[in-house]
């Protein structure tokens, strides 16, 4: 396999004309090269590459294969649904910041008005505001909170740490944890207007 | 004398008897009767013969009892018993070819060295995710291969004599050739590569973890002179930047290596690496 290698290496490109030259050296040059000198210069191995990927899509395209199923039949790991979610909340966050400020402009009255409608909202009777309140504040913290901390373990592997299966594990279950926790810590804080 | 020979001669006549009474008598006891083990595989199948037909799962039960421990001696067994249509790639059978590379469970694996689960659930086969299939469980790898003959997978050597190769070694420090240690495993199964979601939606632009691993594998061969060369080819939206770090290739491959760390390696190395060729070039 290795002697393959470099046989194909040896075709593409290392040939040096020069050493042609004396009739000892044109003994031991093999008569490819020399073949080589008089024709054009011949493909680079990219070109031989690219040139087979694309008789591979055209193939593939004329025959009408099937592309095997992936999503469907794809059982889901920790590190993959964690990697998911990072975008899911990424993209989330910029959807809710647009479609936010779109209402407000649409609204006739201001968000105050919504938070007040919120609080005072009873329904049979129980005072349902505040738990309502506390579930709006949770949804809005934690993709927040997720993304951030899931964040920096972006940022590990960018500097190569952390790459390990355990470790990704290990990392991924703490950044889940934690970030529902800080979550929650966050959805509890309750603003008082200063006196 | 002449009676211990008579005897002699009577017992290696009857020499075949002694073994065959053992034989037959322990044949009949030793059998106990099994009760079959059954066991349901769902396998995918597609036959090019009939294109129109859509690929379906068809069903098989083999006796685990009467079958080797791993997926594909159930396989074999199936195509030898039940039905020869079945197709799929397979060689070795240790580990090491990596031509029997599929989905098992929801997970890429080889089938020579997965264990067949034994609970009551049927195991899904399903070729290799998002690859065109040529039949059954046979998908079409040439893509895979173009493109790791693109990265150029062998030693290159800047100002060599054409005379000169083969004559002397190309030394090299145990602290160097250690670094190649979880790199040049591989066996090109293809599990990780089609195992990424980026390669699923991008396999005619993105390299996938096992070609990218490999062409990490030459950067970083102390033998090889040609490193900025194979670093300038990674440059680019999409030749190693379309790895979102799922890590969905550590988590299959096979012989246990990392490629999603060797893309991070990668991916450091050309930290910076656009300044210092405006650098150089000026």
């Amino acid at each position: 396999m290795a002697m393959l290698f470099r046989v194909a290496g040896r075709h593409y490109g290392l040939l040096s004309s020069k050493q042609v030259s004396s009739p000892i050296m044109s003994k031991l040059v093999p008569m490819a090269s020399v073949k080589a000198l008089t024709t054009k210069p011949p493909k680079t191995i990219q070109e031989v590459a690219q040139g087979e990927m694309l008789d591979f899509w055209k193939k593939n395209e004329t025959l009408k294969r099937p592309i095997s199923p992936h999503l469907t039949i794809w059982r889901s790991q920790l590190p993959m649904t964690l990697s998911f979610f990072h975008r899911f909340t990424g993209v989330a966050m910029i959807c809710a910041t647009y479609v936010f400020s779109w209402v407000m402009l649409a609204s006739p009255v201001d968000y105050q008005w919504y938070i007040t409608f919120l609080k005072d909202l009873h329904i049979d009777g129980y005072a349902v505001g505040p738990s309502f309140l506390f579930l709006a504040k949770f949804i809005i913290a934690l993709p927040f909170c997720y993304h951030c901390i899931n964040g920096v373990r972006h940022l590990a592997w960018d500097l190569g740490k952390g790459f390990d299966l355990p470790t990704l594990y290990r990392t991924g279950y703490f950044v889940s944890v934690l970030s529902i926790l800080v979550a929650l810590y966050l959805a509890s804080l309750s603003f008082k207007a200063p006196e | 004398m002449a009676s211990s020979r008579s005897l002699m001669k009577s017992l290696h006549q009857n020499y075949a008897l002694i073994p065959f009474i053992q034989a037959r008598f322990c044949q009949t006891a030793a059998a106990p009767a099994l009760h079959p083990k059954l066991k349901k595989f769902s396998i995918y199948r597609y036959d090019p013969d009939k294109p129109n037909k859509k690929p379906a799962l068809q069903e098989y039960e083999v006796d685990l009892n009467d079958c080797g421990p791993m997926v594909l001696d159930a396989l074999i067994k199936i195509k030898n018993e039940q039905d020869p249509t079945l197709t799929f790639r397979r060689s070795c059978r240790e580990g090491i070819c990596g031509s029997c590379s599929m989905n098992i469970n929801g997970a890429n694996t080889l089938a020579c060295i997965c264990k067949i689960d034994e609970g009551s659930k049927a195991t899904k086969i399903y070729p290799l995710p998002h690859m065109y299939v040529i039949k059954d469980l046979v998908p079409d790898m040439n893509n895979f291969y173009a493109q790791y003959r693109f990265i150029e997978p062998y030693l290159k050597k800047k100002d060599e004599n054409e005379a000169e190769i083969g004559t002397k070694p190309y030394f090299q420090s145990p602290e160097d050739r250690a670094k190649l240690d979880g790199l040049y495993e591989c066996i090109l199964c293809a599990c990780c590569s089609t195992s990424c979601p980026s390669y699923w939606w991008n396999s005619d632009k993105y390299l996938g973890p096992a070609v990218l691993m490999q062409a990490y594998r030459w950067m970083v061969d102390s033998r090889d002179d040609f490193q900025h060369e194979r670093l300038e080819k990674m440059r680019g939206a999409y030749a190693a930047y379309k790895c979102h770090t799922i890590m969905n290739c550590t988590r299959v491959c096979p012989k246990g290596l990392n490629p999603g760390w060797a893309i991070g390696e990668i991916k450091r190395m050309l930290q910076g690496y656009g300044e210092y060729k405006a650098e150089q070039a000026v």
